[in-house]
């Protein structure tokens, strides 16, 4: 889901062997939270993405890293979801997938059913680069822009109406106190840094026998 | 549950009413972010005049209700099952949207843990409820909304997020980011006990098993007493070694900023900032680190800050205590230096609180 620019980042990913694309983009999309995101997401690939298997997805985007998306689009599609994704395997046969799920103490090796959707870490891979060949290769691979009333679905749940959570406001931080510079002098300045090092006991002056 | 809510069945507010933290246990202990949680949620419950509840999920973790109670909770939903046992969000978010749609508390507070965050996400998904992610302060404002305030995209400046139709008004806060009250042993709470009618086939994922990896106490940055922290005023990777001399000298731990981060100079679990770990130790020395607000987010509640860095303007000394303005490449080793005269270079006392 975006606005037409982002058919270069999907020219990247048929650059990098996907077969095709699909853009969801209209401006009643626009300023959609995570949920409304995730819903439009959701209608798209229930219409157009027939039987998957499986989705991935970002543990997070660099813009405003919730790391929420991906999670809600599972629920909303009604499938099992594993985030936080270091490691992955695929028994095709068992229709299952194995993963190494990481939390704050370590992680997890998990299993789950497809169709699933995972979320991956960081550590998953290293992504490979678009090469010449898939570059050229990708000019002729579809792209489909599908509009919000080509999508259907329920309209209220898109863009800033189906967003439930608005930014009412940006500003800057309140000024604080500036700090006290000490001595521009770097000998000095040494010198009272441990001083204060000294006084907040932090470090303790020998004793002088 | 049914997937299919509806986007309109939660648009009334005034019919949802209190102040809720999810606890967070893990081997049997709440979650210090937990506890940190319940004091900003005795606020915000306070400022909109309705009751602190906290939930909490597991199997034989009842007797964890006394702690609440001291940290402030008048209440608290206790859902046990064997299959609750350890996190699956499939088994959580069952049970707390389960609750949030019978209960309807207005607000929902939750660690931003690896857990805190998928749960929330996925409860917020089933319950059609508005969730920011990772935010510094909670405020109320006039209308009793809750404000919920992150550092923007750009880091520059700070978003203030509402949740203005919908309820409940969802939020995930990082560790470390508030501090803890003084608890109130002794005080008692309210006790409301949760059937929870969950089966095999509710959790699609399974756990088959579970590691923790062991950090050594000195890699634990956010008990950390003194963090010498380094940036890109570094230049290389191999300057770091000036970082680490001073840490020694400290006994303190090295920790570095974004950028340094990114660069591969230092590991992730030393990030400090807003999308690494937020920490507020005795002593914090930011070395070459300019100061962004994704940066001083995660360090400005230290208690004594000194900056040391060759630009006068950096916002690092908006919130530093202290600041040296100069060549860190002179100052740092001066200052090893100084402290090994001083100290006799013998190694120093540990750092009482």
């Amino acid at each position: 889901m975006g606005p037409p620019q982002a058919k270069a980042a999907i020219e990247e990913c048929l650059a990098m062997g996907a077969d095709d694309g699909i853009i969801l983009s209209d401006r009643a999309f626009a300023a959609a939270d995570t949920l409304a995101t995730a819903y439009a997401l959701a209608e798209g690939i229930k219409k157009h993405c027939g039987d998957f298997d499986l989705i991935f997805c970002g543990q997070k985007a660099i813009d405003a890293e919730t790391g929420q998306v991906g999670i809600q689009v599972a629920e909303l599609l009604d499938i099992p979801h594993i985030a936080y994704v270091a490691s992955l395997e695929i028994d095709a046969e068992n229709r299952q997938v194995r993963a190494k799920r990481l939390d704050d103490e370590g992680y997890s090796i998990v299993v789950g059913n497809i169709p699933i959707l995972l979320t991956a870490s960081k550590f998953l891979n290293e992504p490979r680069l678009p090469t010449l060949r898939g570059m050229i290769s990708a000019k002729r691979k579809p792209i489909r822009i599908i509009t919000a009333n080509e999508l259907g679905g329920d309209q209220s749940r898109y863009g800033l109406k189906g967003s439930p959570t608005i930014v009412s406001r940006v500003f800057t931080p309140p000024q604080r106190n500036e700090a006290k510079i000490l001595s521009k002098d770097p000998e000095k300045a040494a010198e009272e840094f441990v001083n204060i090092l000294i006084e907040m006991k932090i470090i303790t002056k020998k004793q002088s026998n | 549950m049914s997937r299919t809510t509806t986007a309109n069945s939660n648009q009334d507010p005034s019919t949802y009413r209190g102040v809720w933290i999810w606890v967070e246990v893990r081997n049997g202990k709440i979650k210090d972010v937990s506890l940190e949680l319940l004091g900003t949620g005795r606020k915000i419950a306070d400022a909109v005049g309705e009751p602190l509840e906290a939930v909490l999920m597991g199997y034989e973790v009842e007797l964890l209700v006394g702690e609440l109670a001291a940290y402030g909770a008048e209440k608290v939903y206790v859902a046990e099952h064997p299959l609750l046992k350890n996190f699956a969000s499939d088994g959580y978010a069952h049970v707390l949207e389960y609750l949030v749609k019978t209960k309807k508390p207005s607000v929902v507070l939750l660690g931003a843990t690896f857990n805190g965050r998928e749960l929330a996400s996925a409860v917020a998904a089933r319950t059609n409820a508005g969730l920011a992610a990772d935010c510094i302060t909670l405020d109320v404002n006039n209308e009793r909304q809750l404000v919920q305030i992150r550092p923007d995209f750009g880091g520059k400046s700070l978003s203030a997020i509402l949740t203005p139709r919908v309820r409940p008004q969802m939020t995930t806060v990082r560790p470390g980011v508030i501090k803890k009250s003084e608890p109130n042993w002794g005080a008692k709470c309210a006790v409301e006990k949760i059937e929870s009618k969950l089966s095999e086939e509710d959790i699609r994922v399974k756990i088959l098993e579970t590691v923790e990896e062991n950090r050594s106490q000195s890699e634990n940055i956010e008990n950390a007493e003194v963090i010498v922290s380094g940036g890109l005023g570094l230049k290389t990777q191999e300057n770091l070694n000036l970082i680490e001399n001073l840490a020694l000298a400290l006994k303190g731990t090295v920790g570095g900023s974004l950028a340094i981060v990114e660069r591969g100079w230092l590991p992730s679990m030393r990030q400090i900032g807003q999308s690494g770990k937020t920490v507020s130790p005795k002593l914090y020395v930011a070395v070459g680190i300019s100061g962004a607000l994704q940066h001083t987010v995660g360090m400005e509640n230290s208690d004594l800050i000194i900056a040391i860095n060759s630009n006068p303007n950096a916002p690092i000394f908006k919130v530093a205590t202290y600041g040296i303005v100069g060549d860190l490449f002179q100052i740092v080793p001066l200052i090893i230096k100084k402290i090994e005269e001083v100290t006799g270079g013998q190694l120093t006392a540990p750092v009482a609180r």
